[in-house]
């Protein structure tokens, strides 16, 4: 026995039809934006390089500058991002910024008992417009405090200084 | 005439979820068309400006003035920026100072040994909008505003001192 049922019939009007096109125009704007090559900004590239910098190791305990030793690696205390190897190092009085009420300036003062160590360290690095990064993740700028774990010491101090490409 | 019929339609003829369909449609193309050409900040249709201005960068060690270079870009370490806010094309090298409390209860600007004051001048692009100056159309630049800046090689805090 034949069963009477209606059958099926696609009937678009023009309005569901605007929606259909609408809605084809968003998910295909939408895979297009996902799967899209990634646009570089003008000027945004990056390149792997070697950089050499100093780092200044600040209020050590008289005598235990030693511990530094040329070849030893370095590495970021905070978020333990490679950073290079010792180069050479070399030790100066401890000397910090104070103000001297008496004169009415800031004076650099030598603290006894201890000394500060500066470091020239040699690293791998990814340089951009914007940023010199160490082990994948540090960005290297002078002025910043460093806190930094070595071989068998801990020190903290400013970067003082950054080679720039074609500069000894 | 009912103004809607027993099948949800508009006197009869258009469907209610029809006519709201398309005020979606009418109203978020009239929102782009205000994006786009009404509204200064996101207009396609504005071209940028050179936007030159000084930054003061009081008190810096000399190990930090001297990484501060003529030609390096500049950004902004905690505000989106949208790209550089431009190139340091001049740098004037003033006696180091800084700003002191001292014991008989006054606050002077005293010299520092080993300091300088940097005197920046940067040239960035972006748009003057009814009286608000934005570099790369996002950034926000005002005199008096103290930001934390830097270049690829160094960083450090300044203070805008002027928009030539």
């Amino acid at each position: 026995m034949e069963q009477n049922s209606p059958k099926f019939r696609l009937r678009l009007n023009l309005f569901d039809g605007i929606i259909l096109v609408l809605a084809l125009a968003a998910g295909a704007f939408l895979l297009w934006s996902t799967f899209k090559p990634a646009a570089s900004a003008p000027g945004s590239t990056a390149s792997a390089s070697t950089v050499r910098y100093t780092v200044r190791f600040q209020r050590w305990i008289e005598g235990t500058s030693s511990l530094v030793q040329p070849g030893g690696s370095l590495v970021d205390n905070i978020k333990n991002f490679e950073m290079g190897s010792v180069v050479s190092s070399q030790s100066v009085p401890a000397q910090s910024l104070q103000l001297n009420h008496g004169e009415r300036r800031y004076v650099l003062a030598t603290a006894p008992g201890y000394e500060d160590v500066l470091v020239t360290v040699e690293s791998p690095c990814t340089i951009t417009d914007e940023a010199i990064t160490l082990g994948g993740g540090y960005a290297l700028r002078v002025g910043a405090i460093a806190y930094i774990r070595g071989e068998g010491y801990m020190a903290s101090g400013p970067i003082i200084s950054i080679e720039r490409e074609g500069q000894k | 005439m009912k103004l809607i019929d027993h099948n949800g339609r508009l006197f009869g003829k258009i469907s209610v979820i029809d006519v709201l369909v398309v005020a979606v449609v009418l109203v978020m193309a009239g929102a782009l068309y205000v994006k786009n050409n009404s509204l200064e900040h996101t207009s396609t249709s504005v071209v940028n400006t050179d936007i030159t201005y000084q930054v003061m960068v009081s008190g810096i060690r000399t190990h930090v003035a001297d990484a501060v270079q003529e030609g390096d870009k500049l950004y902004d370490q905690d505000r989106t920026s949208g790209g550089t806010l431009g190139e340091i094309t001049a740098i004037e090298v003033l006696p180091g100072e800084k700003l002191a409390e001292l014991n008989d209860g006054t606050v002077a600007n005293v010299p520092m040994e080993d300091g300088v004051n940097l005197l920046l001048t940067v040239k960035g692009s972006g748009m003057v909008s009814e009286g608000r100056y934005l570099l790369n159309r996002v950034y926000d630049l005002g005199v008096n505003s103290s930001r934390n800046f830097y270049t690829p090689y160094v960083q450090f805090i300044g203070v805008v001192t002027a928009i030539l």
